[in-house]
């Protein structure tokens, strides 16, 4: 049953949405020292791979691809999540994004900050990283744009400069709310981050007129990026890497996955900071029917794709496949399409299943769904290239688990030190919603109103 | 010498607007005043736009000289060190595209941030008239007045139900 909705006003959404802000409990920090050790693992290990090599990772003739690469794409996926379906929201002017679009957006920011440490990591010899920025070093030589690598470089800096930007730009305002609530040193730091916004009619119209071309502008980069990490792929001569929908067939497991963590974080944001009147059952449900199309969608690429592979009976591709399906594979596999469609899909098509916990826990699985996903593009492929004499094994390393399983540490992390220094909820868009609303059902004595929301107001989405 | 304002906050918009009505007929510069409020407004604006946003225009040039750069980036950095292979072409068309797409793309987005800051002056820490309590709701309407219109700025403020006035 959805929570009774209590009166809004601007001032009450202030001290909700704030609140987390100003006040800070003893498991906050607890969580965060938990989450702070989980994510030096990461580092440790890394430092010891700069320290003895690269040997530590566990990769090795013919399979140079493994952990690292499976979760540089996994959370590359993950990124798929905040920008890319907030802004198509945005576009569609769908009114119940506006609690969820903060949230979103910044899974996008902190998944690709996570996602880009792994070709880094992978480099090896990561302090000579920035032969890839594009100037001449001594010897007049300039990145080879020809180079997948490169391409990864250049796509990731652009989706990651355009969603920083898409984040921070409605967080000028709330910022700006911030500066104004806040005391001691926060408020020199709001100060800053609210550069100056005073909510005037000229900076509003601004402020929508970019959020809009950024909306415009992003989608196409988000499509492009996880476009370009499939083409990483099929740059290269190996089996069951050329099908012809192997781009959008990455797109779709991106966005799978990404709103499969937007759920888990609202749930738990939702959960920690007590804004269960603004995270309401609604948008749960909106998304998990976004879930459930991307389920079946991913289901029917996949279908396709190993169709495709078994008709073509080529023999190295069907090397790889029965490695999948009945093979060293088969379990990771068969796995793979129990938490990506066997779970979800009732879970998620019947409404009676479609409650909170039930789509959190179809989330989770879908996670772990989709990095064996990833992980079954690459290895299978890898250690079954086309000359047999080659054929393989891939174990990961101590090392690569490591620092693999702490990027999940390290993610949170950022993102629980985010929800500590802004509001999870954008403010003004919410206020906004609650005039729009109350605008459509003609309660209002004005109806560009925007004091005191009246009472009985909507919830935006409803 | 530094502006002086008055800062009447209004509950609602329709006595926002009734205020700037009353201001507008006692002389005020309708350019010289400033709305603000904690969300935005639709409808009919409160104040007649000073200069239109080109904030797509902003856009369109970052994203012209996004596709200038990177094509000029990945043609020319092809041909400054040629890597002859087996017949391939230099300068890639598929590799030139792309790196010319990601560029355009990011010069739009740093385009549109940087029109955004210019056309608001932003940042801006000091001397803009603000009210910090409108965030709590409500309209806040700047007038810059002089002793000269200062009583007539008072009489129209009041008249349209401002619940608080300061003069800063």
């Amino acid at each position: 049953m959805a929570a009774e909705t209590p009166r809004f006003t601007e001032a009450r959404i202030n001290r909700d949405l704030l609140g987390p802000l100003f006040k800070t409990s003893a498991i906050y920090y607890v969580t965060t020292g938990f989450l702070l050790l989980v994510a030096m693992v990461v580092f440790v290990a890394w430092g010891l791979q700069l320290k003895y090599g690269i040997g530590m990772a566990g990769k090795n003739r013919p399979s140079y691809w493994g952990l690292y690469i499976t979760t540089f794409v996994f959370w590359i996926g993950i990124s798929h999540a905040g920008t890319l379906i907030s802004a198509i929201l945005r576009v569609v002017q769908a009114e119940w994004r506006r609690p969820i679009t903060r949230c979103a957006e910044a899974i996008t920011t902190f998944a690709l900050v996570t996602g880009s440490l792994f070709p880094l990591i992978h480099l090896g010899r990561a302090w000579l990283f920035y032969w890839m920025i594009p100037f001449p070093n001594s010897r007049h030589l300039w990145p080879n744009f020809q180079s997948p690598l490169m391409w990864d470089f250049i796509a990731i800096n652009t989706y990651l400069t355009g969603s920083v930007t898409y984040l921070y730009l409605p967080m000028i305002p709330d910022m700006a709310v911030a500066r104004d609530k806040s005391t001691g040193w926060r408020q020199p730091m709001y100060r800053t981050l609210a550069l100056g916004w005073r909510g005037t009619e000229r900076e509003w119209v601004r402020l929508e007129k970019a959020i809009s071309i950024m909306a415009l502008v992003i989608i196409p980069v988000a499509v492009s990026v996880h476009t370009i990490v499939s083409w990483d792929f099929a740059m290269t001569v190996m089996p069951m890497w050329h099908s012809t929908i192997f781009g959008p067939y990455f797109v779709v497991g991106a966005i799978f996955s990404g709103i499969a963590a937007l759920l888990i974080a609202m749930v738990m944001i939702r959960k920690y900071f007590k804004l269960e009147h603004y995270l309401q059952p609604v948008h749960f449900d909106n998304l998990a029917k976004m879930l459930l199309t991307m389920s079946l969608l991913w289901f029917y690429f996949t279908f396709t794709e190993y169709l495709v592979t078994w008709y073509g009976n080529e023999p190295a591709e069907m090397t790889v496949f029965w490695s999948k399906i009945s093979g060293r594979y088969a379990p990771m596999f068969w796995l793979m399409v129990i938490c990506n469609f066997i779970i979800p899909f009732p879970v998620l098509a019947i409404k009676k299943l479609r409650t909170i916990p039930l789509i959190f826990m179809a989330s989770c699985g879908i996670l772990v769904g989709m990095w064996l996903e990833r992980f079954l593009i690459i290895v299978p492929t890898l250690v079954h290239p086309y000359l047999p004499y080659n054929y393989g094994h891939y174990w990961p390393s101590y090392t690569e688990m490591a620092i693999a399983g702490g990027t999940l540490g390290f993610f949170v992390l950022m993102y629980f030190l985010f929800a500590k220094f802004s509001p999870m909820i954008s403010i003004w868009e919410y206020e906004e919603g609650l005039q729009v609303a109350s605008k459509h059902r003609g309660e209002l004595p004005d109806p560009t109103f925007v004091g005191q929301i009246a009472p009985g107001d909507v919830h935006p989405g409803h | 010498m530094s502006q002086t304002w008055c800062l009447a906050k209004f509950n609602q918009p329709v006595e926002a607007r009734a205020a700037i009505r009353r201001l507008l007929q006692s002389g005020v510069d309708p350019q010289s005043m400033d709305v603000m409020t904690s969300q935005p407004i639709h409808g009919e604006p409160f104040l007649p736009e000073k200069k239109p946003t080109k904030l797509f225009a902003w856009a369109l040039s970052g994203a012209a000289l996004g596709m200038i750069g990177g094509f000029s980036l990945a043609t020319f950095s092809a041909l400054a060190y040629p890597l002859v292979k087996g017949g391939m072409p230099i300068v890639a068309p598929w590799t030139v595209g792309l790196i010319t797409y990601e560029t355009t793309m990011l010069g739009a987005v740093l385009a549109t941030l940087a029109g955004l800051l210019v056309e608001l002056r932003l940042p801006s820490f000091s001397g803009r008239p603000y009210d910090p309590s409108v965030v709590d709701g409500g309209v806040v309407v700047a007038v810059p007045y002089s002793d000269r219109n200062r009583k007539a700025v008072e009489e129209a403020v009041h008249a349209a139900g401002a619940t608080t006035v300061n003069w800063v």
